[in-house]
């Protein structure tokens, strides 16, 4: 299969360092203390949060073992930002649902994490964005859809505190080819590129988000005044 | 700079069928982009803007009226069908081309190989072949409407960006934009939507008065879009002619029928002796193989050589029947008598070696004990459909006869030079220009109220007969690269060019072996010597042995343009006059060449072992006619030019466990070997004579004469367990020629003769390519690449074993051991060629040695049959054979020098580097036997000569005799039909003998006798070699007796 067509688009009509339509839609669950709804491309997660809140019995994990690996990624990755030492004694339940899977289900799941916990207003030291590299046709590829995932080619997904550049987590799978160091390094800088655009994406969103509550709390337009504020707090 | 905010995203959803037969509604994701510009040049960028393109485009064609450059949009059809036109170089008019995204995913879906030829075309810099992804720009994407077929939309989408382009360049005055296409409707459309589209064929026609040649190169006929020329529906073309053939099924009902198990697919292979006859080889449910036998032109169908066809089973009456009705047509018009008559010889003619057996794997055994123990007798079957076309470009030459006459104004006859394929029509204004010519013509279709495929020319490749011309013939059809390395591969070498020199830093890493006493042993004039030796006493007793082998892998690296190159030509191959080099010659005969005299790099194999037993107490061992040289699988070496001849390592005799593990007396235990990169300065190159010289003559003293005689006693040793574990002496009709110094013609024949120093180099370089296998495959047990030499299945011994009989000589076949010995025995005093025939038809029952990847077989199939050897791989020929180059790599990786390259942990890429190469290799020898053929007719050309010859087999309407003196094989006709043989002649099948009543004479096998051999020019400008008895005078069938006066005079 040709996965970079001569015209140099993918077969989606992306390059090689570009990811896919992001979309995020907060609050979409109103039975918890945030949500997120987030879209990339056609791939679809739902991550609710409930808490901090007193802990209670532990909550159902996934039975599967590709559920589990996910479910546990994400542990890891937010156990790491997090300011746990804020809620001592208390928990955080992160519930997420893949609705469509089109490949990048991994990192659609940590960023969709990322904007419930924002709208859950649960104190984090940074964002953490997610994202995946492949690598066909001897190009690196960002954001794998799912055709360009059965490939088999290699595949990072790494997650990163934009701001500090500090990778969090990462993880790799490659049925086919032998990375070596040369192109382990390439990847690992694509990745990191593709997180810094995905927060690009998601940091505009949490500002609309923001921007709308406290139109609602003020009346007035908010714009001026958070317009040069972080992002979240 | 983000994908989603420069274009936006839509979605594309469609209904598939699964593979199980299940419906799946796949959604894909679709972005449309506005900084697409106008397209790419692939490897060259994006044109962003107008300036872009208007920079690009080739200015040397203008249109006429317009006085504007073209800029020409090419539809599908045009795109599938005139590849041979698009491909022509330098040609102004086709340089400047927009392919549409929805083109090439069209073409690709129907034909990758043409989609691969467009892919070079889009890479090529000389052309501004643009790539434009229609499908992915905002203005031209359309959403498929509701009930519009693919077709139609796919139409809809090239109309639209024909538009898109016509507004932008056009508007602009850039260019000219033109649709080309050939589909009516499409056509009709999109001049409705005022744009400028035009036919390929009256595109051509508007520039024929500067370009003529490219009407020739146009294929099929102007109005051929969507017409289908199965359906019956059609009728334009057919008129009130009657259908000549039946129609084939479309794919769909093919697929049905394939399932249901009604019909049966294969691979479609003409008999190369019947030009009516074809068999494809099917397997049944239960993955039994079946070969099935297709007679008759009505039932071939329309069938060529290599296709994948359906075919339906026939019983043997049905499949007789309409062979012998079928057959009035213009198919057989051309044979002259002699050549359908020896034609009918088809199943009495011996088989290429190895030729059938060349994928060494079980399936052929398990065909032929399918088709041999089958109750049933043969099958037979007709074709009903066509699965996948394998057409490719086929040299050939005008019909004499046609010359004359020209059928139906422009079209004339061209007869393929591979007798397997039909004759090809097609048309042309240059007759006289090409009539005396080898032309390369293609095929475009073949319609079914036509008795042969439609093609169209496309080049001129020399004049018939010459030399050059001819060699260049068999090139292309041994698919044989021959185009010169191109830059990028030279730019792959080393920098300093011949002036390379070792020096301290690109030598870190490699162990200092300049002080050792090596030297190399080859062939006279050899330039590429890719091995050299080593031998010397060590203070402990023992002795050291070295094989030293040119390190190409240092200079090739995986995966560069060189390393790329190589893989893809596989082999260097040896014609008799020339050598097609896999590497570039500055690798191939300097910088890697291990010559005397200077430092070069190399692969050492170093053995320590136990000195050898005195050889003087065992006297001349080497009884076994080592002079016979050649086995089953041998290159042929009968080449002047040919520096390396095949004769070192490539000879696969070989050892049954290595030295060392045998205890037989003699010594020379191996006690350990190492592997290393090094540095070696070879004091002397020597030639076979040279070291002759020294074995033969004890009184020369000196260092290399020593050890040169030091090696050969420790060679004799090696030789003997060899043969004491039954490896094979085989022998091939491999002649040499002497060669004109200036013209290159041949002058002289002469058979090959092996010296003792040839079979010194060999027995080492066995002894290194195994103990090279043993180590890869400890380190890498699934991904070596070995060879392997299937033993031969003993059904192919059985005529050679009727006619040893008759003779008797009793052969043994059940072990490599027994049949070795009993060999040695077939010897019969005052007949010297009795026992070299036996070993030539011996050959003849061996399977072809292959090179695979241990992990698809089990470790007792390495066996290397003819070798006797468990394990047996290809490591000391690097400059000329990829396969040694890649186990280097192995060896390099297995020992830690250099990493293993990535693709050679996986079995799967291996596997496909693996069947390229035994491809090569194969077709590297066939096109060195074609050349040895071809030499053999240019010598015999005016010299009609007689020679003693051999029979080999005796059939009820010719036999078969071997003239050991030229290397010929030839079959000798008695009479045309087997009624006709059975009037004039007793032949009794059991005693393989045959009585001419009339003049009582009697022929059996292995019978010696006279014949005449002379060159033969028949009406479809074939040469070809005649022998005709002589002695005993029995009348035979010759090709046009009058004819062949002419071109022996």
């Amino acid at each position: 299969m040709e996965f970079v067509q001569l015209s140099g688009l993918r077969g989606d009509g992306r390059r090689g360092n570009e990811v896919r339509k992001l979309g995020c839609h907060f609050g979409a669950v109103v039975d918890c203390d945030g949500s997120a709804m987030l879209d990339q491309g056609l791939t679809k997660v739902l991550a609710c949060v409930h808490g901090p809140r007193e802990v209670a019995q532990r909550s159902a994990r996934p039975g599967d073992r590709r559920s589990l690996a996910v479910a546990n990624f994400v542990q890891d990755t937010f156990t790491q930002v997090i300011q746990t030492e804020l809620f001592k004694g208390s928990q955080i339940d992160i519930t997420i649902h893949i609705l469509q899977a089109d490949g990048g289900v991994l990192a659609a799941c940590v960023n969709a994490t990322t904007a419930a916990l924002i709208h859950a207003g649960v104190p984090m030291v940074d964002f953490v964005t997610c994202c995946n590299v492949g690598y066909l046709d001897h190009t690196a590829l960002l954001d794998l859809n799912h055709v360009e995932e059965l490939a088999g080619g290699p595949e990072l997904s790494l997650t990163l505190l934009p701001k500090s550049g500090k990778v969090l987590t990462m993880r790799m799978a490659s049925s086919s080819v032998r990375v070596t160091e040369k192109l382990l390094q390439q990847l690992l800088d694509e990745a990191q590129a593709g997180c810094q655009l995905i927060h690009k994406v998601l940091d505009s969103k949490v500002r609309e988000l923001v921007a709308v509550a406290v139109k609602k709390r003020h009346g007035a337009d908010p714009d001026a005044e958070i317009a040069d504020a972080p992002a979240y707090q | 700079m983000w994908g989603a905010s420069d274009g936006e995203g839509s979605r594309h959803a469609y209904y598939r069928r699964t593979r199980r037969g299940r419906v799946q509604h796949v959604v894909r994701e679709r972005y449309l982009r506005d900084d697409v510009g106008f397209g790419t040049l692939a490897g060259r960028g994006d044109l962003r803007d107008e300036d872009a393109l208007r920079e690009v485009l080739n200015d040397e064609h203008r249109d006429k009226k317009t006085n504007m450059r073209q800029l020409l949009v090419l539809d599908t059809n045009v795109v599938l069908h005139q590849m041979d036109l698009l491909e022509v170089e330098d040609c102004a008019p086709l340089q400047n081309a927009v392919l549409l995204e929805t083109v090439l995913q069209e073409t690709k879906k129907n034909n990758l190989s043409v989609y691969n030829r467009l892919a070079l075309l889009l890479r090529d810099d000389k052309r501004c072949f643009v790539a434009f992804a229609n499908e992915h720009h905002r203005e031209t994407w359309r959403d498929q409407m509701p009930g519009e077929t693919p077709n139609d939309y796919n139409d809809r989408l090239i109309r639209e960006a024909t538009a898109w382009f016509k507004q932008l360049v056009e508007g602009e005055g850039i260019a000219r934009v033109v649709l080309v296409t050939n589909d009516r409707k499409n056509r009709d459309l999109a001049l409705k939507a005022g744009l400028h589209a035009v036919t390929i064929h009256a595109y051509v026609k508007s520039v024929q008065a500067s370009h003529p040649g490219l009407v020739e190169l146009l294929a099929g006929k102007e109005n051929d879009g969507a017409s289908d020329a199965e359906t019956d529906g059609m009728s334009t073309v057919s008129g009130a002619k009657a259908a000549r053939f039946a129609a084939h099924f479309s794919e769909p009902e093919i697929h049905r029928r394939l399932k249901a198990g009604t019909v049966v697919q294969g691979t479609f292979r003409s008999s190369p002796y019947a030009r009516d006859e074809a068999t494809i080889m099917a397997y049944t449910a239960d993955g039994q193989a079946q070969k099935i036998t297709i007679k008759g032109h009505a039932h071939m169908n329309r069938a060529v050589e290599g296709d994948r066809v359906a075919v339906v089973r026939l019983s043997a009456n049905e499949a007789l029947e309409s062979a012998t009705d079928a057959d009035d047509g213009e198919q057989n018009t051309a044979e002259d008598e002699g050549e359908s008559a020896r034609a009918g010889l088809a199943d009495e003619v011996a088989e290429e070696p190895g030729e059938a057996s060349m994928v060494g794997t079980k399936l052929p055994s398990k065909a032929r004990q399918a088709s041999s123990g089958g109750d049933a007798g043969p099958a037979y079957g007709k074709v009903v459909g066509i699965i996948k076309r394998n057409w490719r470009q086929y040299c050939g030459s005008v019909d004499e006869r046609d010359a004359t006459r020209v059928i139906k104004g422009e079209h004339v006859l061209v007869v393929p030079v591979d007798a397997k394929l039909p004759k090809i029509r097609i048309r042309t204004r240059q007759l006289d220009a090409i009539k005396d010519k080898r032309i390369l013509v293609s095929i475009d279709s073949w319609d079914r109220y036509s008795a042969f495929p439609d093609g169209h020319f496309v080049k001129v490749i020399g004049t018939i007969g010459d030399r050059e011309t001819e060699t260049a013939v068999l090139l292309h059809e041994h698919d044989i690269p021959t185009l010169e390395f191109s830059r990028k591969v030279m730019k792959c070498l080393p920098r300093e060019g011949a002036a390379w020199k070792v020096t301290p830093e690109n030598s870190q890493g490699r162990v200092d072996l300049r002080h050792l006493p090596v030297c190399s042993i080859d062939p006279p004039g050899c330039k590429d010597i890719d091995d050299a030796l080593h031998v010397r006493r060590l203070e402990n007793g023992n002795l050291e042995v070295g094989v030293h082998i040119a390190d190409v892998t240092h200079f090739v690296r995986h995966d560069s343009e060189i390393d790329k190159e190589a893989a893809n030509r596989g082999t260097s191959t040896y014609l008799v006059e020339r050598r097609l080099d896999m590497l570039p010659g500055l690798l191939t005969t300097d910088i890697c060449s291990l010559r005397g005299g200077v430092d070069r790099f190399a692969f050492s194999v170093i053995w320590e072992f136990t000195p050898p037993h005195d050889p003087a107490d065992e006297p001349a061992k080497k009884k076994r006619k080592v002079g016979d040289g050649g086995d089953a699988t041998k290159k042929s070496k009968s080449k002047k030019t040919k520096s390396k001849s095949g004769d070192n390592g490539e000879t696969e005799d070989m050892d049954l466990s290595g030295p060392g593990e045998v205890e037989d007396g003699r010594g020379l235990r191996q006690v350990s070997v190492r592997f290393c990169k090094s540095i070696i300065h070879s004091k002397a190159a020597l030639s076979y004579g040279e070291a002759q010289a020294w074995l033969d003559d004890p009184s020369a003293v000196g260092d290399l004469p020593e050890n040169v005689r030091m090696l050969n006693r420790i060679a004799r040793v090696l030789r003997q367990r060899r043969i004491d574990a039954g490896a094979l002496s085989l022998a091939s009709q491999e002649v040499r020629f002497k060669l004109d110094n200036d013209s290159h013609d041949p002058t002289d024949v002469e058979m090959y003769q092996q010296k003792e120093a040839n079979s010194l180099v060999e027995e080492f370089m066995l002894l290194a390519n195994i103990t090279v296998a043993k180590r890869i495959v400890e380190r890498y047990p699934r991904c070596s690449m070995l060879r392997r030499h299937p033993a031969p299945a003993k059904e192919m011994f059985d005529e050679l074993l009727r006619a040893a009989k008759i003779h008797g000589v009793d052969l043994k076949v059940d072990s490599s051991k027994n049949l070795a010995d009993s060999l040695d025995a077939a010897v019969r005093p005052g007949k010297p060629f009795f026992n070299k025939l036996f070993r030539i038809l011996t050959t003849r029952c061996m399977m072809q040695a292959v090179y695979f990847i241990s992990g698809d077989f089990a470790p007792p199939e390495y066996r290397h049959y003819g070798l006797a050897s468990p394990i047996y791989t290809h490591f000391t020929s690097p400059i000329r054979r990829y396969a040694d180059v890649v186990v280097h790599r192995l060896l390099a990786a297995a020992e830690d020098i250099d990493p293993l390259p990535v693709p050679y942990e996986s079995k799967d890429s291996m596997k496909e580097l693996c069947d390229n190469l035994n491809k090569r290799h194969h077709n590297a020898q066939l096109a060195g036997r074609a050349s040895i053929a071809l030499h053999t007719v240019v010598f015999f050309r005016g010299r009609t000569t007689t020679a003693t010859a051999m029979v080999s087999r005796v059939r009820e309407r010719g036999i078969v005799v071997v003239v050991p003196e030229y290397g010929i094989e030839g079959k000798i006709a008695f009479a045309k039909s087997d009624a006709e043989a059975k009037q004039a002649f007793d032949f009794d099948a059991d005693q393989m003998l045959t009585r001419h009543k009339a003049t009582g004479h009697t022929i059996q096998v292995f019978d010696e006798v006279k014949v005449k051999l002379y060159v033969h020019r028949s009406a479809a400008y074939r040469e070809s070699l005649i022998v005709t008895l002589v002695k005993p005078g029995i009348p035979c069938l010759e090709p046009g007796n009058n004819k062949a006066e002419d071109s022996t005079a």
